[in-house]
Formats: structure tokens, sequence, C-alpha cells
């Protein structure tokens, strides 16, 4: 909620790659969060869902799967850096999509309850943009 | 720089106040530094070390002198930095002490790197860790303070476990650092621009202020917001919005930070806008009352957070009219207050 939620999903985010979509995405959070903190990525692209088992993930110059990311406790997606959601879906540059996602960042130090349990700060996006093109 | 007469308390600004300034174009760390000095917002200069500097916690020697170099060049003071303890790094476990106590130790001895006197640790880091670190935060003479900030007042148990301990240890190296954010009079109106544009319903908000605005603690009425919000038709992301309210706006009588005396190391000065001169939504005068009765001379950091609601005004300029408002506050304490 605020102002950072409009920059999640950029207007030059998508990018029609050899095998799929990739959309850059940028953290609503004020501080770099280690990648753990990514927990919750609920992404549609043109009304259908994309399983998050078959995502992966940019960061840092680093492709990892997305659910690897909740290893990787000692690397952090920095507060003005992209992160890139690689997606299985056919896309070509100029192509629009639609692009519905609910963010769901894990603040760390953020413990809420009596269980201590992170704060999790949700972002959504419902934008629909025209890719740009990478393809070889 | 807004100097204030000698043996009041200093201004400043922390770079979180730009958080917006930061992510336009052609924005980086010495662009805000600089301006932040060009401006004459000083002479104390915070940052939130994960927001401003890429590769925290482990920055390279070779950053580790550029970011001196531009602090240097720029004539503020280094005031504090922000760290974090971030109990909550992995899915399902907190931290174990050792691995908090390194966690925050790596934070400390980077922030001697940097310069900064003061670090800020939030009130996760438990008692026992910080007097584990008092030898490090000595041998360093870097202080520790622990950041008391909303939903957090003087009546919190973590609150008073700390006054035991600092009360205890007697040292000037682990301390307090008051944020406005607990002891505020009203939610800013930022707020609805917020929840306006998230599509949260006026009476969601409405609903929300109404209950922070009851009597009792603010921690405990987290189950009564998410029940109600449920109720009137709130989605779990909208109900997470609302219960930010919470987390994010106390309302502890401002003369309350009295009690935090002696052990102060450092102030953050919270706010969510000015407007014609003065506050509406934290009661500065009576806070400004406190800390020259306490004769604390330490630094305020600006810390302007309608950010996080709103783009409508220039973060610069809000931070300069809280500046005027600040040292006329201050320099109008009777003399005998100082």
């Amino acid at each position: 909620m605020g102002p950072l939620d409009d920059q999640v999903v950029r207007e030059d985010s998508l990018t029609a790659t050899d095998d799929g979509l990739d959309i850059a995405i940028y953290t609503h959070w004020y501080r770099a969060l280690p990648l753990p903190s990514l927990k919750r990525v609920d992404l549609t692209v043109d009304g259908r869902p994309v399983d998050p088992a078959v995502l992966s993930v940019t960061v840092n110059g680093q492709r990892y799967p997305f659910e690897a990311l909740a290893e990787k406790g000692d690397e952090y997606w920095f507060t003005t850096d992209p992160a890139v959601l690689h997606v299985p879906v056919e896309s070509a540059p100029g192509r629009k999509h639609r692009v519905q996602l609910l963010l769901g960042l894990s603040i760390p130090y953020i413990l809420t309850g009596p269980d201590r349990v992170p704060l999790v700060a949700p972002s959504a996006t419902d934008k629909t943009l025209t890719a740009a093109g990478s393809l070889t | 720089m807004t100097d204030t007469a000698p043996g009041l308390p200093r201004l400043g600004t922390t770079l979180f106040s730009l958080t917006l300034e930061q992510r336009k174009p052609g924005r980086d760390f010495a662009s805000l530094v600089a301006e932040v000095a060009a401006r004459g917002l000083g002479p104390g200069l915070e940052m939130v070390a994960f927001q401003s500097l890429r590769g925290w916690p482990h920055p390279s020697d070779e950053q580790v002198r550029e970011v001196r170099g531009v602090v240097e060049v720029s004539g503020l003071t280094p005031s504090c930095l922000a760290i974090n303890n971030d109990l909550g790094l992995y899915p399902g476990r907190l931290l174990s002490d050792d691995e908090s106590y390194e966690y925050v130790a790596v934070q400390v001895r980077g922030a001697a790197a940097l310069g900064f006197p003061v670090t800020r640790v939030g009130v996760e880091t438990s008692p026992a860790i910080l007097e584990r670190l008092l030898p490090l935060a000595e041998q360093l003479g870097v202080k520790v303070g622990v950041e008391i900030h909303a939903p957090l007042t003087i009546d919190a148990p973590p609150v008073a476990a700390l006054k035991e301990l600092f009360t205890r240890l007697d040292t000037p190296w682990l301390g307090f650092i008051p944020d406005m954010s607990s002891s505020m009079r009203a939610i800013p109106d930022a707020v609805d621009d917020a929840h306006r544009a998230a599509g949260i319903a006026p009476e969601l908000t409405a609903l929300t202020k109404a209950l922070w605005a009851e009597d009792g603690p603010t921690v405990a009425k987290f189950p009564e917001l998410e029940a109600r919000a449920a109720e009137a038709g709130a989605t779990p992301p909208q109900i997470g919005n609302l219960k930010m309210l919470f987390t994010m706006h106390g309302k502890m009588a401002p003369e309350r930070w009295a009690d935090f005396f002696p052990h102060v190391v450092h102030v953050h000065g919270k706010f969510y806008g000015i407007v014609d001169g003065a506050d509406p939504s934290i009661d500065w005068p009576a806070v400004a009352r406190v800390l020259v009765e306490q004769g604390y001379d330490g630094f305020i950091s600006s810390e302007y957070e309608a950010h996080a609601y709103s783009d409508r005004w220039n973060a610069f300029d809000q931070i300069r009219a809280q500046h005027d408002m600040l040292k006329g506050l201050l320099e109008s304490q009777p003399v005998g207050a100082r």
C-alpha cells in the first residue's frame, strides 16, 4: 500500500524472450530484503495463473528456481534493483499481456502475534503492458 | 545547516525520508547526500544501511571508502546507522541467539568502519543479545540503540525489560532511540490517499481509525480489527494494510518519553507532514519540552514517512519545514529547562 506499489511492475517491465516472458519487478519495501522474503508471488498472465513451481527468478545476476529462494538468506534484493520473473508463457515483441500480481514480502524484522511470525506486506498489481523483445 | 543553540538537541536528516527520491531516475547515494547538504538539512546524517548500501551487510573496502568520501565532502556529520536484526530470515523458524548476535555484530562493525557513532536496532533484539553486544560496542566506540517505534510504548513488556537492562548495566553504549510514531495524536491524513489508491473502502479506513482512537493498548486491538474488518468485507490483503496502521501509529502520551531517560542515545524525528508550520499528528511542542528538560543534546533525525502513503508532498521541503518548526520549539524552551 502506497506510492511504491505502482512501481512493482513498470511500463517497461515486460520482455519477450526465447523461452517465454520476463517480468522485471521492483520491491515495494523501503529496504533490501533477503531472498527468502519473496514469500508469495501469485502471478496471473492473460488470465492464466502461473504455478510458482514453474517460475524462476533472476536476482543479482543469478537465476534461481522460485522455490530455491527460501534457502538464499545470504543474498539480498536491493532497493533499486529489479528481480526478473521468468514465466513460461508464449510472448513476442510488441505483444500485450495482462499481468496480475500479488507480491507478498515477508518482513523478517517485524514479528507479529504470539507466535512471532514475520509480517507479510502485500502489493497488488493489475496492468496491461507491451512486451519488448530480446529474441535471438 | 539547521544549527541549534549550544546544549540543545542537534537536528539532521535520515535518508529514509527520501525513499521515493531514491527511486527516481538518475538518483544515487551520493546525489541524495549532496542534496541534503545543499539544502542545509543537516548537520546530522542518518541512513538505513539495507536501504542505501548495496551489498550490506558485507560492504567492500572500496565501498566503505566511497561512502566515507561522500559523507566527508558533504560536510554532514554521521549521526546513526539503522541496522536490522532479521530474526525471521528463513521460513518457519527464527534465528538462534548465536545467529542473531552474529547478524547484528557484523553490522555494528560495518557502522564503525563507515564512521557512524550510533546504530539502531529494533526491539526484536533481545536484552540477552544486547548485553552480549556491549563489549563490542564499547571496543568499537559505537552505541547500540533500540528503536521504540509504534506500536511499542513505555508500558510494553519488552520495553520494561530493556529499561531494567539499561539501568542495571548503567552504560552509555546501550540505550533507547525514541521514535515519535509511538506517541501520535492522530492518524495522518496521508493514509486516506493510500487507501483510496489501494481500493480500500472509506468505511474500513474509518473503522480502523475509530478502533485506533479507543482507549487501551494498540497491540491488543489486532484481533478485533481483523474480525470486524473481515465482517465488513475486507479481503485478507486489505486486512494486512489496515493492521499496518496499528503497527505504524501509537498513542502514548508524549510526556512519557521522559521515562526513557537517561538512556536515550538518539532520537527519530518521525513526522507525516507539516501544515502551516505545525504538525497535526505529532505533538512536537510536548516532545521538544521533554527533550530539553532532560538535557538531551544528541541528534534528532528528521524522519519523513508520509511517503509510505502518498507522493503528494516534496520530502526535502517537508524536512525544511520540520527543521524550522523544531528549531523554533527547542530554542523557545524556558532557560530554566535548558
